[in-house]
């Protein structure tokens, strides 16, 4: 059977095709997964920092707790230096400050800020 | 092959270069329509961002008066130019401002934020007290019955608390530019039976 003139010239632009559009929708994917990531930690410090305003302070478990979270959200190399730790009276500020990083490549520097209510 | 139509002479067309010209276009398409989602869904995530960083700064805002609540069990916010500074604290921290209240990055919210509208709500009883602040931070007082007081983006007052709304300048996609607007509105509940 002859084959028909054109099928040889196609084949390229139709895988190339496919693979560019591949690599569009997986940068795609792998930016919505790292906003929904990024928005986890959001969800994580704000509940930490509703616990706060109720203790007044971070306490140890809480900490704990908070560190247990934000490495199941992916997060690495975590640290909570500038949280506040001793208890604070009614009404002053309180601060959590989460740094780290997501995937070990982006930094994220998350601080919230509130005031006890303890 | 050389074709004819009307007299003119048409160009030949090489075996695969439809192919080529298709898969440009159709990926083109592709990826303006995946740039175009992406920043939906950044700016999706920055307005759910903005809304709890205003509640929670309503929430810092939000300290009762301790001793009135001891006389009266009322809840009452304590001294509304102090919450409105309270406020204005947290949020500056809260959504990442420098001193001219812009953000460090400007890819998203490209203009410095704006608070435009403070008020605080103090219920007693059927009473409700209204000290709202313009973005100067001049304050007027009202005073309104429960149940016919609604903040301004619509939603009832049934208690104590504080509503904040803010205005800021997002770049989206191509570097197009809009005003956004957004306002929270937070109550001060009593939990528990007491």
């Amino acid at each position: 059977m002859k084959k028909e003139t054109g099928n040889v010239g196609d084949f390229p632009a139709v895988c190339i095709c496919i693979l560019l559009m591949t690599v569009l929708l997986v940068a795609y994917m792998d930016n919505v997964y790292l906003l929904e990531e990024k928005t986890e930690v959001n969800q994580i410090a704000r509940k930490y920092i509703l616990r706060m305003e109720t203790a007044g302070y971070l306490s140890e478990a809480d900490s704990i707790g908070l560190c247990r979270e934000l490495e199941e959200a992916g997060v690495t190399e975590i640290s909570l230096d500038g949280s506040t730790l001793e208890r604070a009276g009614y009404g002053e500020a309180i601060e959590l400050r989460i740094r780290g990083k997501l995937r070990g490549i982006y930094e994220i520097d998350e601080k919230r800020v509130s005031t006890a209510k303890y | 092959m050389k074709l004819m139509k009307k007299g003119c002479l048409l160009q030949s067309t090489e075996s695969g270069q439809i192919g080529w010209t298709v898969s440009f276009w159709f990926l083109l398409f592709l990826g303006i329509l995946l740039c175009a989602l992406l920043q939906m869904d950044v700016i999706r995530s920055s307005a759910r961002y903005m809304e709890d960083a205003l509640a929670a700064s309503n929430l810092a805002a939000a300290v009762i008066d301790i001793e009135e609540y001891g006389i009266s069990h009322q809840i009452q916010i304590d001294e509304p130019y102090m919450a409105r500074e309270r406020c204005m604290t947290a949020m500056k921290a809260n959504l990442g401002l420098d001193d001219n209240w812009e953000c460090a990055n400007k890819n998203l919210i490209s203009g410095p934020v704006h608070v435009v509208k403070f008020t605080v709500y103090n219920v007693s009883g059927n009473d409700v007290a209204i000290y709202s602040f313009d973005e100067s931070g001049a304050m007027c007082t009202d005073r309104g019955t429960l149940g016919q007081v609604k903040a301004p983006n619509g939603i009832p007052v049934e208690s104590t608390g504080i509503y904040s709304e803010i205005s800021y300048r997002i770049k989206g996609f191509l570097g197009l530019e809009a005003d956004a607007r957004k306002g929270k509105l937070v109550d001060v509940v009593k939990s528990g039976n007491d």
